[in-house]
Formats: C-alpha cells, structure tokens, sequence
C-alpha cells in the first residue's frame, strides 16, 4: 500500500484556557496568560505556587461507577475525547469509530491517586489500599479508558516519554494510519499532576519559575532574559486523525494535515537538553515531510522558561534552518499556558492547527527583554497574521534526552 | 477516598445501599436483598470494593468462599453473622 496523507478532523481540548479550541486559541492569541498562585499544602503548611491548573469538574456524562476508577488525568482525556468525537462527527449514541486507534501519551499518570492511596497506607493507624489502587495509577489508564468509554477496539498505546509522550503518540498514529494499519486514531496526551507529592518533587529540582515582579501571570518567560524556569499546568486534548480516503469519504472538514515526523535521542544526559539531538529530530520530520525548511513558516517553539532550554533549542533551530532561521516566525505558547507535560505537545498541536487554519501566530508572551542568546524572531508581546503560512512545526523535548518534532500543513482549497 | 460515617450502628445491609448510592452511583430504587451486584452493574472490581468498604466499616473479614455471595442480601447477611460473631 502506497502511503496514505493523514488530516487532523477534531480536536477536544481540556486547558487551562477552557474546553473549546478556537476560543482557547484567541486567548493565546491575544497573550492572556493562565497562570496564577494556587496554595498548595505540604508537611502542614501551605505555600502558594505558581501553577496554570484546569478549572475542571467531575463530568457528569462519566458513570459514576466507571468514574471511581479513574485519575484525575484520565476523566480529562475520556472528557477531551468525547468532545474530539463529537467535533469530527464520529461519535454515534455514545460510541466512537468501533475500529480506531488510540495513541495517548501521560508522564504521571494517576500521581493524584498514587498520592491518595498512599497517604491511606502510610497513615497512622495504616489503612488497606484500595482494591483498584493499582490500574487507577497507571499511565495507561486514560487511554484504557477511552477505549472503553466510547467502545473503541483498535490498538490501544501509552507513549510515557515524559514532555515528548504526545508529540510521539500523535506522530506514531499518524505512521500507523500512513502506513495502513488503522484508518483512524484518537491521538494525545494527559496530564494532572499538580498534587502535592508531585509538585514537592518540581520544586527540589530547581527548575521552576519564581514569580515575576509585574505579576504571577507574567512568571512563564520564554526566551526572555529574566526567565527562571517553568510552569507546570495539566489537561488533556485528543485529536482526530484519519486517512485521506476515509475523511474524504465522510465529507468531514479538514483542519490540517500532519506531513512529517521525526525522533530522535540525545544519549547524553537525565535533565540537560542537547542541541545536536533536537536537530536530528527536526532534520528528520523535515526529510520524512519531504518539506524543505525555508518551506517552513512558523515554529511552535518547545521553549519550557528554564535558562538552558530556551538557549539550546534556539541553538538548534538555527543549525536546523540556517539562514532560514532570520525568516522563521517562532513561539512559545508555553508563556501563557505553562508546561503540560504529557499533554503538552498535544496542546501545542492543536494551537498550530488554529495557526495554519486563522493564519495567525500566538506570540510568546512576556518577552519584554530578549535574550541575546536565543537570537530567533520570537514574536514578542504580539500575535502577526501570517496569511500566506502553509507549512509549521512544532518541538517536543523531554528529560531524558528524547526529542520529537511534528510538521503540520494547512489544508489548501481544492 | 471514602468518608462514610453513619452517625449510630446500622445494619449492613443499611450501610451497603448508603454506599452504593453515595459512592457507586446506584439508583437507590434496584437496592433491594435480591440484587446481584452484576445486575446493578458491579464488575468484579466494583464487587470487591464494596466488600472492602464492609469489612473496614464493621472491622470484619470475609473468607475467599464467603465473597462469592450471590445477593446483595446474602452479602448483608453474611456480614452481620461475622459481626455478631466478634461480639458486637
């Protein structure tokens, strides 16, 4: 089977910036940042942190019974697939496409529950764990429970990859359906950790932001100069994805088609980032494209706030596009919805979907003071219409030194 | 977690209809002795939590054999033979 072109069909979105995506993409847009100073208790006292947390209640179309056994990141990813389905067009009386696959990437995944259960266990007097203490923390269990929720019987993955978890899980979906073995997938990621046992760990590894002198909001400073770090959020988004042939069919819009994908591993080191690796694998989503790099027009930046991050991507950027990179157009959405983790990329797919769609670049925020060494056009303080944006791509780096880059192409009137 | 208190001893059968439809999600209406926890709509899991949330309310335990009660009925009447049995 020749290779099958994969289009992007819906998008369900669970963010900090709300639950539908062109209204959350408007606000990234417009620079309105989701961070904010949540108290968080820990050893008995509380400290406020800055975190960029979803507003999220207990969905009502979840069984309450199926519901006891889900983590907090899972109920957003069965909620972020259902309203992926229903944008698509494919969920019937309740059930998705019986033959789809799912692909989801988590960090964490039930860190809440793990939490909870463990505090029961080592309380004083102990008490027993809960029988399903187990399957509730396993980084499967949002796409365990998708497949179940909506009666989907195809592969169901986890990619645990710590920030790169969805960019893989969307990029191994699209080869699955390229390739011909499934003709759709749910595609994403989740993540919810913002719990006390889990923020105790971010916080001893000294790569959080500390809050800026203007404001919590404006704490998460990508590429500028007075950056200290990231801010961590939660959610979940799934996306549609589905083989040309079959959307076609079905007459569903086409919201933007994914061309290319690469990975790539640093083999160099636990927490630092490496230039050469994040080049392999932009060099390698842009070969598997077959897109030459001055074809590329906007770069969704990775981009977490922390001092080495920033100045290393941009370094690999430049390396990648070389004189290209004076005309490349790059952002960090991350500076106003901070670091989602196992849902990050798939956050930042979805935005650049709406980028390619609207033809309109989400700036990076709060970059009042650029950094000399992270010599890119950042699109600071404003978003830029970009009509005539075809092609875009969007990073993906994580600790352990795995890197994934995604291409995204507009769909073009036929 | 589960927080159930009932404010005087009850029976278990009272405690289990408390639980299911607070904690479990089950219409109050199909919590009658004859139920199976399958008819409600416990699998094995949900079956073995309930039982759980029994043993730790009334500090009971019930053996492997005694957890294949086929009623929720049988499952409260069992229940309260191992909580008269500790002399409660």
């Amino acid at each position: 089977m020749p290779p099958r072109r994969t289009f992007i069909t819906g998008v369900g979105v669970v963010s900090p910036h709300g639950d539908n995506l062109d209204e959350v993409f408007d606000r990234v847009f417009a620079g309105e940042s989701s961070v904010r100073k949540v108290p968080i208790e820990a050893n008995g006292s509380t400290c406020d942190m800055l975190l960029s947390p979803v507003d999220f209640e207990p969905d009502p179309l979840i069984p309450k019974l199926s519901g006891r056994f889900m983590a907090r990141a899972t109920k957003m990813a069965v909620v972020a697939a259902r309203h992926a389905l229903e944008r698509s067009g494919l969920l019937v009386s309740g059930a998705g496409p019986t033959e789809a696959g799912i692909y989801m990437g988590c960090g964490l995944g039930g860190s809440d529950e793990l939490q909870a259960h463990y505090e029961r266990y080592l309380a004083d007097p102990p008490k027993r764990l809960r029988a399903a203490s187990t399957p509730m923390i396993m980084a499967s269990g949002p796409a365990s429970h998708i497949s179940m929720q909506y009666g989907i019987t195809g592969p169901t993955m986890t990619y645990s990859i710590a920030c790169v978890s969805s960019a893989v899980a969307i990029g191994e979906a699209f080869r699955a359906i390229r390739h011909g073995y499934i003709d759709t997938a749910l595609a994403g990621g989740a993540e919810a950790q913002l719990n006390t046992g889990a923020l105790a760990g971010w916080r001893e590894l000294s790569v959080l932001a500390s809050e800026h002198a203007t404001g919590a909001e404006a704490s998460s400073r990508p590429f500028d100069a007075q950056r200290t770090g990231l801010v961590l959020g939660e959610g979940s988004v799934v996306l549609v994805l589905e083989s040309e042939d079959v959307a076609r069919a079905r007459g569903v819009e086409l919201l933007a088609e994914i061309v290319g994908f690469g990975v790539s591993s640093d083999a160099y080191n636990l927490t630092e980032p490496s230039s050469d690796g994040q080049t392999r694998a932009m060099r390698l989503a842009l070969e598997d494209a077959s897109v030459a790099g001055e074809s590329i027009g906007y770069v969704n930046a990775h981009a977490t706030g922390t001092r080495l991050g920033d100045r290393v991507e941009a370094q690999a950027i430049r390396t990648t596009f070389g004189s290209h990179s004076d005309k490349l157009a790059v952002s960090s959405t991350k500076s106003v919805h901070g670091h989602l983790i196992g849902a990050a990329s798939a956050l930042e797919t979805a935005l650049t979907v709406r980028t390619l769609q609207t033809g309109r670049i989400a700036p990076t925020a709060n970059l009042t003071d650029p950094d000399p060494e992270c010599d890119l056009d950042c699109v600071p303080l404003v978003g830029r219409e970009a009509p005539g944006l075809e092609y875009a791509l969007t990073n993906s780096f994580a600790f352990g030194g795995s890197n994934a880059t995604l291409v995204l192409r507009k769909v073009l009137a036929s | 977690m589960l927080k159930i208190r009932l404010e005087a001893p009850v029976k278990s059968f009272d405690f289990l209809v408390k639980l299911l439809v607070d904690e479990f999600g089950v219409n109050a209406d199909e919590l009658v002795p004859d139920a199976s926890p399958a008819g409600l709509g416990l699998d094995s899991l949900s079956t073995m939590e309930m039982v759980r949330e029994l043993e730790d309310e009334f500090g009971i335990k019930f053996s492997t054999k005694q957890v294949n009660f086929s009623t929720l009925g049988e499952a409260a009447a069992l229940a309260d033979e191992l909580i008269e049995a500790k002399g409660l």
